[in-house]
């Protein structure tokens, strides 16, 4: 058969136009371009995790690598035994099928001892926030330049500086102070890019904190104002267990 | 044909991703697969995933959602692209999975919660312009078309990807692509040229 292309028989200008248009007006928005890569950086994980005994017996590897909220989740179901940890957003990944990462098993012994790292969106976030960081091993490569997220990236870092330092204050066994954190965030940023990540910690400190009845209404309310939220079905496994 | 291979950065460079996704190049156009990493296929296509994702259906409060849920995925396996096929296909296969599943676990969701408002069509101030009452009218004629008439379309004509990648990933046979893709071709410019002279009549009025 003749090599054909996608030459544009039978498109008229006017149709040509139009479909550029629609191109245009479809178009993926600055800010969620921003939001998303967010809660990208937020989620990822080695991708060799899958590796499990070999990746759990590396001690400078760590578990959750991510910023604030995303991660959050995983620092949750890591302080509750043995759960799923963050690759899998949401609760009805295993409905991906083999394109979602496999949960991973992981006792409370290999819980992080720091907070994870925050990868290319703010890496000075990382750096002056919590120095102590181990690198994170992630990529495979190293992005060739830094991601140049078309958003407010001063108040993004600012934002993500106070939720690691929450996660960082619960990983370290003190909910009081991360709800400190949070509330700072709550007061500084109010609906920030971070907002739904910060109000899912906070029913995760509340219930470290022994406020079991708030950690329950905190998730309750949560699931009600983002009932599609990926967090939402995490949420709703915290602070459960008797 | 109005899609580009990969989108431009904000200072109007080219993002460092080298998959050739248009349909002007061989039907397997090499892939620079080893400068790829998840940085650069967000930048060069997180706009192509929005896009295609509210194409296959996801509502507009669920597209971020599903895109970021997307580039999970595409993080787990970039190490699997081969750069045989076009970066863009390879998304597509990838957005068309998680999106499907994401309808199915929305229909669950509403199934048991009935909370939800859905998002509302609510007054979109573009709509009173010429260019946004086009692309109503094209979507509308997009949404009249079978799903894979108006797949095939939206990734060849608008998306830029090639036919004979989107007939594989569709199942669809090669030769019925490209009559399918024609055929819609032309009546989009015929609604087209019908609605502007509609216009053109209620204004001689």
């Amino acid at each position: 058969m003749t090599d054909r292309t996608n030459h544009d028989d039978g498109l008229s200008p006017a149709a040509r136009a139009a479909l550029a248009n629609l191109r245009a007006a479809d178009d993926l928005p600055a800010d969620a371009r921003a939001r998303v890569w967010a809660r990208i950086e937020a989620a990822q994980v080695p991708s060799d995790m899958s590796q499990g005994p070999a990746w759990r017996r590396s001690t400078g590897v760590i578990v959750g690598l991510a910023l604030a909220a995303g991660v959050a989740f995983a620092l949750v179901n890591l302080g509750r035994g043995a759960q799923q940890v963050a690759v899998a957003p949401r609760g009805d990944a295993a409905a991906y099928g083999h394109e979602v990462a496999t949960p991973q098993r992981v006792r409370p012994q290999d819980r992080p001892a720091v907070a994870p790292a925050v990868a290319t969106v703010v890496p000075e976030v990382a750096q002056q926030v919590v120095p102590e960081v181990v690198p994170q091993v992630r990529e495979r490569r190293e992005p060739e330049r830094r991601e140049p997220v078309p958003a407010d990236m001063s108040t993004l870092a600012a934002e993500t500086a106070l939720l690691q330092r929450a996660q960082s204050a619960l990983a370290a066994g003190d909910p009081g102070a991360a709800l400190a954190r949070l509330g700072e965030h709550r007061e500084g940023f109010g609906d920030g890019v971070l907002a739904r990540e910060r109000e899912a910690l906070r029913v995760t400190a509340l219930c470290d904190a022994g406020r079991r009845e708030d950690s329950r209404a905190a998730a309750a309310a949560f699931i009600r104002e983002h009932p599609r939220s990926m967090l939402a079905e995490r949420v709703q496994g915290v602070c459960v267990a008797p | 044909m109005v899609g580009r291979g990969t989108e431009v950065g904000p200072a109007g460079q080219a993002p460092p991703v080298s998959a050739t996704t248009t349909a002007d190049g061989p039907p397997c156009a090499a892939v620079d697969v080893a400068g790829l990493d998840l940085a650069s296929v967000y930048r060069g296509h997180a706009g192509f995933v929005w896009r295609v994702v509210r194409r296959l259906g996801v509502a507009d409060a669920a597209l971020e959602d599903v895109v970021h849920d997307v580039f999970l995925v595409v993080h787990r396996r970039l190490a699997e692209y081969d750069g045989r096929a076009a970066l863009t296909t390879w998304l597509f296969g990838i957005a068309r999975g998680v999106a499907s599943n994401h309808r199915r676990g929305l229909a669950r969701a509403q199934r048991k919660l009935s909370v939800v408002e859905p998002p509302t069509g609510a007054a979109d101030p573009e709509r009173s312009t010429e260019q946004a009452q086009v692309a109503a009218f094209v979507r509308d004629f997009l949404q009249g078309l079978g799903e894979d008439r108006r797949l095939l379309f939206e990734l060849a004509d608008i998306e830029g990807l090639k036919v004979p990648e989107i007939a594989e990933t569709l199942g669809m046979n090669l030769n019925t692509a490209y009559a399918r893709l024609r055929a819609v071709r032309e009546q989009l410019s015929r609604a087209l040229a019908e609605r502007e002279a509609g216009a053109r009549r209620s204004m001689a009025r």
